[in-house]
């Protein structure tokens, strides 16, 4: 029998963590270039979740709130960057429909999206502040709890920091096209149900920066931007530029 | 492609703690804590611990059977899963068989470190370790775990004798194998078997 036989029958032992450092090495390595295999090993692992779940027993009292304590004085490592997962983010980036008006698209887009691995670059960069951020801008961004959403489209790539506690957001973006005359961004809510509620107008710079704190924003929890004509519309006239990927 | 620009092509769920995350399974609320705290969003913690330290502290306990060190390695594994969250990747499987896998990985590193102190092997040869704990408080998924036991029940005796071995005694294949007195391909070739099976009785959907 050969190696490969030997590894491939390993998938049960190594679903229940009952392999030796070498042996998950070996057979994780193969995965990698396997799929078939890799599909196998991943629902074995699922199977063993189960075995776990059927366990299931309260912990101690306190344990959740020392965990919390520990987590808001831990920082998250830096997300690693893989070759694959860039092509998946782009393959869903292409896919996420961005000019219709379509919940039930947007909704698609949202999930499809939401398949792609989460790069964690957002936190540190974003929410880490910088030195010279002007003071309604700063109480949102330096929010702890702030949410960070990541628009595209037309426009090109925006970034949404959201604080439940300003009640506000704060819109940022680089070499954002300047609208024509009077004209102006408008961003609106999508909510779970399908409601596409009225938001906040933003303009960038004459350089084309923006970072503009937008009062009353909600919760979303999705996110579109179109450009109106001056002082906003009540409902969307013009094509979605930019949305929650 | 820049890495700022992967940054901004991503999956962005926003949420206040009320709304779900939109996700590939709507259902996997471990998935959708796990979106959140990638994104920096540390309360999401709290809500993946309500979702599964249950299930964790249980598989914990299993494992180590020390209440104490139980707590202590459950606490570990949700700063890990914190830490890490952004490894997540929902097409490779549920949120909470991501967490799980961790919580048994760290079980399982634990015992087996202390079993360079403790000859336990011969002890627990004759026994088996799911019946030989206490009674665990088991508060949750009582019904799951009668389909669990009832699925195991219908291996055959080799087949959950070494499952058992491995995901509750903390035991390599090899152990195994010497534990039962069998040849190494046959534990590997019963563990896997077994699983399959198990797959099949209780469905692989979650």
């Amino acid at each position: 029998m050969s190696d490969d036989d030997e590894l491939e029958r390993l998938t049960g032992a190594w679903a229940l963590d009952a392999v030796d450092d070498d042996e998950r090495a070996a057979l994780e390595a193969r995965l990698a270039d396997d799929d078939e295999l890799r599909t196998e090993a991943d629902e074995l692992r699922e199977v063993a979740g189960l075995l776990g779940e059927a366990s299931a027993e309260r912990p101690p009292p306190g344990l959740r709130d020392a965990i919390l304590a520990e987590v808001a004085a831990t920082p998250q490592e830096a997300a690693p960057v893989e070759d694959a997962r860039v092509a998946d983010a782009e393959r869903s980036a292409d896919v996420v429909p961005l000019r219709r008006w379509s919940r039930t698209r947007v909704a698609a887009g949202l999930a499809a999206a939401a398949a792609v691995v989460v790069v964690a670059l957002v936190g540190a960069s974003v929410l880490g502040g910088d030195d010279e951020v002007p003071a309604e801008i700063a109480a949102v961004v330096d929010d702890p709890a702030a949410v960070v959403v990541e628009l595209d489209g037309e426009l090109g790539p925006l970034r949404l920091v959201v604080s439940e506690r300003e009640q506000a957001a704060v819109v940022r973006g680089d070499d954002v096209a300047v609208p024509a005359g009077d004209r102006t961004y408008q961003l609106w809510e999508l909510g779970d149900d399908g409601t596409i509620t009225p938001s906040e107008l933003f303009r960038p710079d004459d350089d084309g920066s923006l970072e503009v704190r937008l009062d009353g924003v909600g919760p979303g929890p999705a996110f579109a931007v179109s450009e109106e004509p001056a002082g906003g519309s009540p409902q969307p006239t013009g094509d979605i530029v930019a949305n929650t990927i | 492609m820049s890495t700022s620009a992967i940054a901004v092509r991503r999956s962005r769920a926003l949420a206040w703690n009320t709304v779900a995350v939109p996700g590939a399974d709507p259902a996997d609320r471990a998935a959708a804590a796990l979106t959140r705290m990638a994104s920096g969003d540390r309360s999401a913690v709290g809500d993946l611990y309500d979702e599964l330290s249950a299930s964790v502290y249980g598989t914990v306990r299993r494992v180590v059977r020390d209440p104490a060190r139980s707590e202590e390695l459950t606490q570990e594994i949700f700063v890990e899963a914190w830490r890490t969250a952004a490894r997540f990747d929902a097409a490779r499987g549920t949120g909470r068989t991501w967490v799980l896998t961790m919580a048994h990985r760290r079980a399982v590193d634990c015992v087996r470190s202390e079993q360079r102190r403790r000859d336990r092997e011969a002890r627990e040869a004759t026994s088996a370790p799911n019946e030989s704990d206490g009674p665990a408080e088991i508060v949750e998924r009582r019904a799951e775990r009668q389909l669990v036991a009832e699925a195991l029940d219908g291996l055959s005796e080799l087949q959950r004798r070494a499952i058992e071995l491995a995901y509750y005694g903390g035991h390599t294949h090899r152990e195994i194998a010497e534990l039962l007195d069998l040849p190494l391909g046959t534990v590997k070739t019963r563990i896997r078997d077994g699983l399959i099976r198990l797959r099949a009785v209780l469905g692989a959907d979650r």
